[in-house]
């Protein structure tokens, strides 16, 4: 078993590595290591032999230890070329003018935590190593919420003259985004839901994530956690949004809307 | 859920330790708006970005990728970036601060200029600060977090002006904690709390 990791949480337990990650990283210790590097610069997902990124972190920081420069610069290459690919897809620079100074942003810290690492063990660099794709999501939605543009306000789809939304269209909303979770689970309609929903403009996405997972746009209880709540902003205007939300996925949702 | 007491934190720190949770389900993410309050939009958006990841597609890899991980990669071997490394990087970020600049940053960051002076010449063993205090000043200056720290990992620095009295070759004095320099820097009682709760315990 590769050492545990030493990071706690609030709760005084130490952090753990994914199921399965730590079987990933003793098969490739018990092979030659040429091997283990050639599997390691695999970056098909999908393909058998692929080795997720907390494993090739481990490597890297524990080629420290074995005083392999050669292999470290390797596996830091590979590393940081997944990196990229990853702040390229999530932070496109066709939607982001200063996408770019946002992926060097993340880059540079990370590669701080891993030169610091080096001298002495950093337990902020365990959260990669428990979900790397996670951890560096972590650091997309901070850097983009520090460099990023202001979200772009909704506009209301509200009636010109009397100034409520049309009833059709709330309605519709309403039933959309409360449908029977069956519909979610099917992963045919899941997988062109989200990546529609992936399409929306920020303010419009967060309010759709919140109410797929079932939070109620308002609740007169303060205790209860809603949509309007956790974005510090009216019913109002979360009903704005979702509205114009269920509009554009209707129509990028065609089929399997209907069906 | 595993995070019920946790101190206050700043928001990377929120961020990855909800990323690190096992399940990104409601429960969870109610559970962390309750305790972080502060931070319930960006956990909005970090749960809305996990909840979508699986079915974004990945870019593709192009040549330019080569270009930004060999400058990784020489952040790395160098801890710095020679093309974008400034002058006043270069001599620190604060030691370049006219005092009207100092003062307003020891203001915005709520406190008093001897304990920003104490942080400048490096006299704070880094170890000590807390991270939501190196992210404050970062913020402050408008630099990134990584150059902050950087600077702030440096040897203690001697400042020009014992530098100029000396008749011998001056040392810099012997670091002292953050606690410390919250202690001994004649900031107000408010100001004291207000740093302690930085620290994370």
């Amino acid at each position: 078993m590769p050492p545990p990791l030493r990071k706690t949480n609030g709760q005084g337990q130490t952090y753990s590595r994914r199921a399965g990650v730590d079987a990933i990283i003793d098969a490739l210790v018990a092979g030659p290591r040429d091997e283990a590097l050639r599997r390691c610069a695999n970056a098909d997902r999908k393909h058998a032999e692929y080795i997720p990124s907390e494993a090739i972190l481990h490597f890297l920081r524990g080629s420290r230890l074995d005083n392999s420069d050669k292999q470290f610069e390797l596996l830091f290459r590979l590393l940081f070329a997944r990196v990229r690919t990853s702040l390229k897809g999530a932070l496109p620079s066709h939607v982001y003018a200063n996408a770019e100074d946002m992926w060097q942003s993340v880059e540079d810290d990370l590669v701080e935590l891993i030169r610091t690492d080096r001298a002495e063990y950093q337990v902020g660099l365990d959260y990669y190593e428990v979900n790397f794709d996670s951890a560096l999501a972590a650091d997309r939605t901070d850097v983009l919420r520090k460099m990023g543009p202001r979200k772009a306000r909704t506009v209301p789809l509200e009636d010109t003259v009397t100034g409520e939304i049309a009833g059709h269209v709330e309605e519709a909303a309403q039933k959309f985004f409360a449908q029977d979770p069956s519909k979610f689970a099917d992963e045919a309609f899941r997988s062109a839901a989200y990546a529609a929903i992936d399409t929306l403009p920020d303010d419009q996405k967060q309010v759709v994530c919140l109410l797929i997972q079932g939070l109620p746009i308002y609740d007169k209880d303060p205790t209860v956690t809603t949509v309007a709540r956790t974005l510090d902003c009216s019913e109002k205007t979360v009903r704005n949004r979702r509205n114009r939300a269920f509009e554009t996925l209707k129509a990028l949702l065609k089929e399997e809307y209907e069906s | 859920m595993t995070h019920t007491h946790l101190p206050r934190l700043i928001q990377k720190e929120v961020l990855h330790a909800y990323s690190a949770e096992p399940f990104h389900d409601r429960a969870t993410l109610e559970a962390y708006v309750a305790r972080f309050p502060e931070h319930a939009e960006a956990l909005a958006d970090l749960h809305s970005e996990l909840m979508l990841l699986p079915y974004r597609q990945e870019a593709a890899s192009s040549s330019t990728d080569d270009a930004a991980i060999d400058r990784a990669w020489s952040l790395f071997q160098t801890g710095s970036i020679l093309e974008t490394k400034s002058d006043a990087t270069a001599r620190g970020l604060l030691a370049v601060l006219d005092p009207g600049a100092f003062l307003t940053i020891a203001s915005a960051i709520d406190v008093n200029p001897l304990f920003l002076s104490r942080i400048r010449d490096r006299a704070v063993a880094f170890a000590t600060i807390p991270a939501a205090f190196v992210e404050r000043l970062s913020v402050a200056l408008k630099v990134a977090v990584g150059d902050m720290a950087k600077e702030l990992q440096q040897p203690p620095m001697v400042h020009a002006g014992q530098r100029f009295k000396s008749t011998q070759k001056p040392e810099a004095a012997a670091q002292i904690s953050f606690d410390d320099a919250i202690r001994i820097s004649h900031l107000t009682p408010e100001q004291q709390a207000k740093l302690r709760a930085l620290v994370i315990g």
